[in-house]
């Protein structure tokens, strides 16, 4: 990923995509969708027996959405919900150095996100 | 070019030799005003006329009839404002508006003049539509030119399906009824014939960038007689007989006349050889399911262009991954101009396709440079880059 912006790199090689990711076992998901930008998205959770997060995403849209859904993944992987739930769409923007015109993206993200957790309860 | 596969010669073609060579010489040995009066002068005027010679001998246009402009946005605007401010002198209020008649799939140096002209209270704009192919629709242009025009302007050659109208039959039409034609022939100079003479054209946009040429540089034929009422758009210093001023850039005139001299040697066969890589090309893409080819597929498109939507993709993340995956293909999505907009292609929606559909294009343009292996290349990157992005909408 050496030289190119997190976008790109996140876009040209997602780590978690569901079809890539090794488990069919979700606990959660969510949709998330964007028609100003036709966009959609769709992220997966799963919760391990010490309470850590697995996240896998699927997406059609612009190259951010892509890249910014699995940024998320890659963010909350490994963490507690509790800790997934303080991400602000903020974070995103700051991680991926998103222009005005991308930041509608980090939204979705936080969005699907919140959706996503508030699903696993259920 | 920072690409591996480079099929975007419509928007750009990588400046060639024979126009580099030029543009160098004139550096080595001619780097004075063409104007001036001064042997290094004459040097420079001379460069310029060489290319001039070229030019016109390619369209086979009378000495004198040439403008160098910026390039064929320029020539567009001087053709189009230079006819109607000519006709708006001294004309009474009281007639109809002057009517200008162009076509809705026209390039957007057209296109959004007649829009910025149209909102004037002495100008409307009869826009033609097309069919599924992106031909003018049968009856049409006779239809407006009945009402009366001052102006009728349309190009040779669609810069996003490579779709040809029919210049000589409309330019016949346009001579029948006494109404000047403009011709946009940006994507057409060098790879199709264009005869001024036996053509009854009146004026006519060229590009130097399109057929290796340099960016920067273009030209507008202006018939000689009948005579074409021009009002110049550039004042200052009286160049080009007062048509357009502005030192000439002798470097740039030299390549664009070096580029249009060495296209019209290779012309003929060149763009033969390139018919039959677009249809390798189109023969490899649509071995996928969900692609479907824009324009005609006939002799009505020009060899070098192919443009295809894609299902299932978005447009703006296949043209990424294209264009910075490995290998790199270089491609545009319509016109660079309504890429640079975030707008799909307003072209294919005028030949009736879905507004997704029309986003979810790609355009692969070839050039000389473009080989077998290139062309092979780039169909297997195209199909492993919608294979991949339909994976990641799989689970949706």
């Amino acid at each position: 990923m050496t030289g190119r912006s997190p976008v790109m790199a996140h876009f040209l090689a997602p780590a978690h995509a569901r079809c890539d990711v090794d488990s069919d076992q979700w606990h959660a998901d969510a949709v998330i969708e964007t028609p100003g930008a036709d966009a959609r998205g769709r992220l997966f959770l799963r919760v391990d027996d010490q309470g850590r997060l697995t996240a896998a995403f699927a997406a059609y849209g612009p190259p951010v959405v892509i890249a910014v859904l699995d940024g998320l993944c890659a963010r909350v992987s490994g963490q507690t919900v509790a800790s997934a739930q303080s991400l602000m769409p903020n974070d995103i923007e700051q991680a991926f150095c998103l222009s005005a015109t991308q930041r509608y993206a980090a939204v979705m993200a936080i969005d699907v996100l919140a959706k996503a957790l508030s699903n696993l309860g259920r | 070019m920072d690409a591996d596969i480079y099929l975007d010669h419509a928007a750009t073609t990588p400046l060639g030799a024979a126009g580099r060579a030029a543009m160098l010489a004139v550096f080595d040995d001619a780097s004075a005003n063409p104007s001036a009066l001064h042997r290094p002068g004459e040097r420079a005027a001379a460069h310029i006329a060489t290319a001039e010679q070229a030019l016109a001998s390619a369209i086979n246009a009378p000495a004198g009839s040439l403008v160098w402009t910026s390039g064929a946005t320029e020539a567009t605007n001087l053709a189009i404002r230079g006819v109607i401010e000519f006709a708006a002198r001294g004309r009474d209020i009281a007639q109809r508006p002057l009517h200008i008649v162009s076509c809705e799939t026209e390039h957007a140096a057209t296109r959004d003049l007649l829009r910025h002209l149209s909102g004037r209270a002495d100008v409307t704009v009869t826009w033609l539509g097309v069919d599924g192919d992106g031909m003018l629709a049968p009856g049409a242009l006779d239809t407006a030119l009945a009402a009366g025009a001052d102006l009728v302007s349309l190009m040779h050659v669609n810069n996003e399906t490579g779709a040809i109208h029919d210049i000589p039959a409309i330019a016949a039409r346009c001579a029948e009824a006494g109404v000047p034609l403009h011709v946009d022939a940006a994507q057409s100079l060098g790879r199709l014939p264009i005869d001024v003479t036996a053509t009854p054209i009146a004026l006519m946009s060229m590009s130097a960038h399109k057929l290796g040429g340099p960016p920067g540089i273009g030209a507008l034929y202006v018939r000689k007689r009948p005579r074409v009422g021009l009002a110049p758009q550039i004042l200052g210093g009286g160049q080009q007989n007062g048509r357009r001023a502005g030192t000439l850039p002798t470097h740039q005139i030299a390549a664009f006349g070096a580029a249009v001299a060495a296209t019209q040697a290779e012309s003929a066969a060149g763009q033969a050889s390139l018919g039959r890589l677009r249809d390798r090309l189109w023969a490899a893409l649509s071995a996928l399911d969900g692609v479907t080819r824009n324009g005609p597929t006939d002799t009505r498109v020009a060899a070098p262009f192919l443009n295809v939507s894609v299902e299932g993709v978005h447009g703006e993340a296949l043209r990424t991954g294209l264009a910075h995956g490995s290998p790199a293909v270089a491609v545009s999505g319509g016109a660079a101009c309504s890429a640079a907009r975030g707008q799909s292609s307003y072209v294919l929606r005028a030949m009736g396709c879905a507004p997704r559909d029309a986003a979810a294009s790609v355009r692969f343009s070839l050039g000389m440079d473009t080989d077998e292996a290139g062309v092979d290349a780039a169909a297997a990157r195209f199909i492993a880059e919608v294979v991949r992005l339909r994976r990641l909408a799989a689970a949706l």
